[in-house]
């Protein structure tokens, strides 16, 4: 990969990871993005518990709460129990007030990248950025993704496949192997996710450009790239492409023609008390 | 401009033996609650090392593991022991799965000298929470064991240990062809604990 201009980085830097499928697909590609974004949130004291356990307890809320509303609609329940139900109904509110923002902005930061992924399916960098602001950040985990036939799948076929799970896990494999999120500290910052992409996209709902998006040299980020083993030959490759999307490949673009794009979703670390008493 | 160095406490080989095994039992639990070997209701959510740590409630396995932690401690204290590995299995056929390997180097000055060491507690705990929430997020790495399992604990110490009653001589259990994740460590300056879990590689894992 060719280096750019003003990032002054190094081939060497990169961890290599091989995938023995024939493509890095859409849905491989989603899910590596979004587990790593995971993995990043939970390693670095973002969120209490690892995403997946977040998700099904802010399921388990909301759905606690329904209920709880339905019981209490119902006339002839007891005094004391209705008192019961409403002191839960209140716990639980304050659970979901407690996980929504997060929930929410993980959700549209999956949807926009689902959007983008679906309109530039051979993207080719990614980008996630802890701290304050992308341009100062604590911590940078890259993601290079080399293809091989590029596929394009169809409109909302996001679901997760052995590959994209093998995958995933491989990849946070190695960021543990390496040491990601050893030297982490407690209290809330902000993770942005960027990708690179075409000038010409545009997304404005959900991705606003970076041009010239750099972020400070003391960083030293970790970097991915995934590869898949049989490699895209020009000669004798085929391209697949969605009938309906307009898809942008970044392969026609020079390297002056591929800017940053930084997500509107920017995921907010949950402030997380550290009770004096324990066990 | 205030300092940010942390204040150092004073660590004995005696607090640092009870540091380190009060982790192997927290370690151990979290294993067991976070690959599945026991099912979910019968751990209790404690507060320890800032982080929410699942206990096992079952009194048979909590006892095992008083009784381990205990003994732990004791070896510690004499220098003897120099890794401890907990050991996943498939109930059905006994073939190990997982090897969480906890490697125990030991300051020998300390041992030889009775002299303490200083490091500030929150340094140890920072990096001994970094090491729980490599285990609470295995289930993102690891394969996933779609099988009843069963656990064992095995001690490596030095050879003039005499066997405590309770334990007998073991086959290390080893895996076939593992693969490896080398995890975090932490280290009081009297005891360095380095971690790597070593596991059967899964048909749909990537190498």
């Amino acid at each position: 990969m060719e280096a750019m201009e003003g990032e002054g980085r190094s081939e060497m830097e990169y961890t290599e990871i091989e995938t023995t499928a024939e493509c890095l697909d859409s849905s491989v590609i989603f899910h590596v993005v979004t587990d790593i974004l995971g993995f990043v949130l939970f390693m670095h004291q973002q969120i209490p518990s690892i995403l997946q356990d977040i998700s099904l307890e802010f399921d388990g809320l909301q759905t606690e709460y329904k209920e709880l509303e339905i019981v209490l609609a119902q006339a002839e329940v007891k005094a004391s129990l209705r008192r019961q139900h409403a002191g839960r109904m209140k716990e639980v509110k304050q659970g979901i007030k407690r996980l929504e923002k997060v929930m929410k902005t993980v959700s549209g930061l999956r949807t926009a990248l689902q959007l983008m992924i679906s309109e530039i399916p051979d993207i080719q960098r990614v980008m996630l950025v802890l701290g304050t602001s992308p341009i100062r950040p604590q911590h940078v985990y890259e993601m290079c993704f080399s293809h091989g036939k590029i596929i394009s799948i169809g409109a909302g076929d996001f679901a997760k496949s052995k590959a994209a799970e093998g995958l995933s896990r491989k990849a946070i494999r190695t960021l543990i192997s390496k040491g990601a999120g050893s030297d982490s500290h407690a209290g809330p910052t902000k993770l942005f996710l960027l990708v690179k992409a075409p000038t010409s996209f545009n997304m404005p709902l959900h991705f606003l450009p970076k041009r010239d998006f750099r972020y400070s040299k003391k960083i030293v980020p970790f970097r991915l790239r995934f590869k898949c083993k049989a490699q895209f030959k020009e000669t004798e490759g085929q391209i697949f492409v969605a009938q309906t999307a307009d898809s942008i490949s970044s392969k026609d673009c020079t390297p002056n023609d591929l800017i940053w794009f930084q997500c509107r979703h920017v995921v907010k670390g949950l402030v997380t008390k550290t009770s004096p008493t324990e066990d | 401009m205030a300092s940010r160095t942390a204040t150092k406490d004073i660590i004995t080989l005696r607090g640092s033996a009870a540091i380190v095994s009060e982790f192997f039992g927290y370690a151990a639990n979290s294993i067991l609650y976070n690959r599945g070997v026991y099912p979910e209701e019968t751990f209790a959510k404690v507060k320890k090392y800032g982080l929410p740590m699942l206990l096992t409630q079952d009194e048979g396995v909590k006892t095992f593991i008083a009784n381990l932690t205990a003994q732990l401690s004791d070896w510690l204290e004499s220098g003897k022991l120099q890794r401890v590995v907990l050991v996943i299995m498939s109930k059905v056929t006994n073939e190990v799965l997982e090897r969480w390997n906890f490697s125990i180097e030991t300051d020998n000055e300390v041992l030889e000298k009775g002299v303490a060491r200083e490091k500030s507690d929150k340094e140890i705990m920072r990096e001994i929470q970094a090491i729980m929430r490599q285990i609470a997020s295995s289930i993102t790495y690891l394969p996933c064991l779609d099988e009843p399992c069963v656990f064992d604990v095995l001690a490596y110490t030095d050879k003039d240990v005499a066997v405590p009653f309770t334990w007998i001589e073991s086959d290390p259990k080893l895996i076939a062809n593992p693969q490896m994740v080398k995890l975090h460590s932490f280290n009081t300056k009297i005891h360095k604990v380095d971690t790597l879990v070593s596991y059967k590689n899964d048909e749909w894992d990537e190498e």
